[in-house]
């Protein structure tokens, strides 16, 4: 089910309704409406692979058990590396099985072998790279003693199966989620207006920024050839904030929607588009999967200490490992290690944590050189985004020398005009991400200080924009990975 | 909580009153503005998709009128009818465009499929409220595209059925062009196709066909199957279980069956999908078809499964 459907806006209110009416006061009924809510809203995609998401839960339930009474460190491990490799063995298979096999013939028949090994047609289940990591983490923390296992298996289903996040995240810790579902939850209504505004957002953002991008981006992508330097210059920025609305639009809609049920996820984006350098990008974009590959990878593998030759490994693996969570394609992979070229430097010079805070906080305007860092890593992020969504890597770089072959062609004002109306649309919506920068999500405080009538013309505004302005409905980016 | 709701229903119910007059009023304007009579010398109506609209040029014709219009499916085709009948009592003979393709799944992408918010809006207006609702459901997947296509019909496209009409009407660009391999192959992988499976039957246009054979026996009009010309590549590689189901429809419900698909025209008679027929084609098509209606010959539905192409196509 789409959060951006018609599916969408009848199954919300009815949950709703049942959760804080029928199921109010009895947490057991709450979790288990969450539960069947949560399978109901997965298996509307394809109610064959709910058997996926309950074997994992299974598997996880059942190894935190054994985790308790299990003191011996050996069986202890056994125990995790059980809950691991189911894990990584769904995600192996119906993410990467093909990638390993095609890649595999292609080297035996560089060197001369031609095996034949026939490739699989696979259907990615949605979600299931955000779910396995999400269940993973709780065997990890118990294993780590972090976390007590629960008993409960319906709160422990609801926690990997909950609907606001299930399909693209925010990855959401269970030391931070699964106690949330142990506690007595009553209707906070400050907090359910604050995510329904959220929601507001992050529809906007997916409907009329993300969906209008991609009509263009995926044209430009698409024949890419015919294209001059001055309009792929334009499909990459298209892409650049295709992705951003789509995705952080779709982590909006899941925080506030997680809201109006009386629970608080994790953040997953923090305007990154106005980061100063690439390291606070990577603190403020997929805040979510970032943390995880930090806990669960980058400080297992020693971190930022040890030799200067451990720091560069430990961050290559990191961004390569990130880059090929996305999908099995090359073009990731060399997605997440540029990322990691543009981090290095700072790293080594350890300027990697210099800008912590929110750029110009209190002020309306940057100053030249936060606006200079800005654009500047921002333009990086924009030619990354090329390798991100190329077809293949023969595809990226064509694009790539097609961007700067005439760049003459960037002067050619007709070119931007021809696009004037997303240009103005992406305009508005930088300029109201950046008043409200300081807040959760854009619309935080922006306008609550503001009269009542301001207030809800401003909303009602958003509202006709949505309708008037939407894009084509376009499938959010990130279920496919 | 119930202030809660109170002040949502409150935030909302300016929207959804906005909402609801706004498209109250369209759809009576709109549905005003359209005119279903056309002149009263008119017996013989040409209708359905872009078949007939390209290969039957009415002005050839006596008290022939042309109204058949792009990708038109029979669903749209049944109320588009059902208004002219009504409205236009001279109406004696209807010549229905029906190819192998009107009976594909491919067909219920207009409706309720990634094209429906290009073609739907212009017969919206013409649907009964109830189907109306029917439409809004199917295309909830793209609701929002869909509903603002609908209120973005413009005013300058004429909701008249006449010669410049917005419903359809005699149109052939083609001056010279012939049939291109590569493009008849993409064009039939489109039709009959999907991930290199053969399409479904669309039992929706199918159950619309039967409900126009019903009006018209209603009203006593004869109804007329019409297959345009294919070029002989084309025809080749239709589908067998489309060609069989074809007939299987004429034959069963005794259709009175006019089959052009065979016509030997020349080359340059094509355009480069091979189903459709240049402007010269078009012009030898209806000087064919009215020696064939002045002979009052019937044709049989055959299937011919000599020339059939196999199960699939390459894929492409």
């Amino acid at each position: 089910m789409l959060f951006n459907s018609l599916d969408f806006a009848i199954f919300l209110p009815i949950v709703f309704v049942l959760y804080w009416f029928v199921a109010n006061k009895n947490l057991k009924l709450q979790n288990f409406l969450i539960v069947a809510a949560s399978y109901l809203f997965y298996g509307w995609w394809d109610w064959r692979f709910l058997s996926l998401i309950l074997f994992s839960s299974l598997v996880d339930y059942f190894v935190g058990i054994g985790l308790l009474n299990q003191q011996n460190l050996n069986k202890r491990k056994i125990l995790l590396w059980i809950s691991i490799l189911v894990n990584l063995g769904f995600l192996g298979f119906f993410k990467y099985y093909n990638f390993f096999i095609d890649n595999f013939v292609a080297a035996f028949t560089l060197f001369g072998t031609e095996i034949t090994v026939n490739s699989l047609n696979i259907i990615l289940p949605v979600g299931i790279s955000f779910y396995t990591f999400q269940t993973m983490s709780y065997s990890i923390d118990v294993y780590r003693k972090q976390l007590e296992p629960t008993k409960d298996f319906i709160a422990f289903s609801a926690f990997v199966s909950f609907f606001p996040q299930l399909v693209a995240g925010p990855i959401e810790r269970a030391t931070h989620l699964l106690p949330q579902f142990y506690k007595e939850r009553t209707f906070d209504y400050a907090k359910a207006v604050d995510g329904l505004r959220q929601i507001l957002w992050g529809l906007f953002k997916k409907i009329v920024i993300a969906d209008n991008c991609a009509e263009q981006a995926n044209l430009i992508f698409n024949n890419s050839t015919d294209h001059s330097g001055s309009t792929l210059v334009l499909g990459a920025l298209f892409f650049t904030f295709q992705i951003y609305g789509d995705f952080s639009g779709y982590s909006d809609i899941a925080i506030g929607t997680s809201r109006l049920f009386g629970f608080d996820l994790m953040r997953n984006f923090n305007f990154p588009y106005f980061s100063r350098d690439i390291a606070e990008f990577w603190r403020r974009w997929h805040i979510s999967l970032s943390t995880w590959f930090r806990d669960y990878l980058y400080f297992p593998l020693g971190g930022s200490r040890g030799s200067t030759w451990l720091k560069v490994r430990n961050t290559f693996i990191i961004f390569i490992v990130s880059g090929f969570w996305h999908g099995a394609n090359w073009t990731f992979i060399v997605w997440g290690a540029l990322n990691a070229v543009y981090f290095l430097p700072l790293l080594l010079t350890n300027s990697n944590r210099n800008n912590i805070d929110t750029v110009a906080q209190g002020k309306l305007f940057p100053s030249l050189k936060e606006l200079t860092s800005i654009l500047l890593t921002f333009s990086l992020t924009v030619f990354a985004w090329i390798f991100f969504r190329a077809e293949n890597m023969a595809h990226a770089w064509q694009y790539i020398s097609d961007m700067f072959a005439n760049p003459g062609s960037y002067f050619s004002l007709s070119t931007y005009w021809k696009y004037y109306s997303l240009i103005g649309l992406i305009s508005i919506f930088v300029l109201v991400e950046w008043m409200g920068r300081e807040g959760q999500y854009a619309l935080a405080h922006l306008g609550l200080k503001w009269k009542k009538p301001i207030r809800y013309t401003f909303y009602y505004s958003i509202i006709i924009a949505i309708f008037w302005f939407g894009g084509k409905e376009q499938q959010f980016i990130y279920f496919q990975f | 909580m119930k202030i809660f709701l109170k002040n949502i229903l409150n935030f909302t119910l300016p929207l959804i009153v906005l909402g609801v007059i706004s498209f109250g009023l369209l759809n009576f304007l709109n549905k005003q503005r359209i005119d279903f009579k056309i002149a009263s010398n008119v017996s013989n109506l040409y209708i359905g998709d872009s078949h007939v609209q390209s290969a039957i040029n009415d002005s050839l014709l006596p008290n022939s009128f042309n109204l058949a219009s792009s990708s038109e499916a029979f669903y749209y085709t049944y109320y588009k009818l059902k208004k002219l009948i009504e409205n236009n009592p001279s109406i004696k003979k209807v010549y229905l465009s029906f190819g192998h393709n009107s009976i594909s799944g491919y067909y219920d992408r207009f409706i309720f499929g990634d094209y429906s918010s290009v073609i739907a809006p212009k017969y919206f207006y013409v649907l009964p409220f109830s189907e109306q609702c029917r439409m809004v459901y199917w295309n909830r997947n793209n609701l929002l595209t869909f509903l603002k296509s609908i209120f973005k019909i413009r005013e300058e496209n004429s909701l008249k059925f006449d010669e410049e009409s917005f419903f359809g009407g005699f149109y052939n660009k083609f001056d010279t062009s012939r049939a291109v391999v590569s493009t008849m192959d993409k064009r039939l992988d489109v039709q009959f196709y999907s991930n290199n499976e053969l399409y479904y039957f669309s039992n929706l246009n199918i159950d619309y066909l039967d409900k126009m054979i019903d009006l018209c026996q209603t009203k006593d009009i004869e109804l007329i199957a019409l297959n345009t010309p294919l070029y002989p590549y084309y025809h080749k590689k239709l589908p067998t279980q489309y060609k069989e189901k074809f007939c299987e429809l004429i034959n069963e419900r005794q259709l009175y069956f006019i089959d052009l698909s065979t016509l030997k025209l020349s080359e340059n008679n094509y355009v480069p999908d091979g189903d459709h027929v240049s402007k010269t084609g078009a012009n030898k098509t209806t000087l064919k078809l009215l020696e064939i209606i002045n002979q009052n010959i019937k044709t049989p539905c055959i299937v011919n499964l000599t020339d059939s192409a196999d199960f699939k196509l390459k894929p492409l």
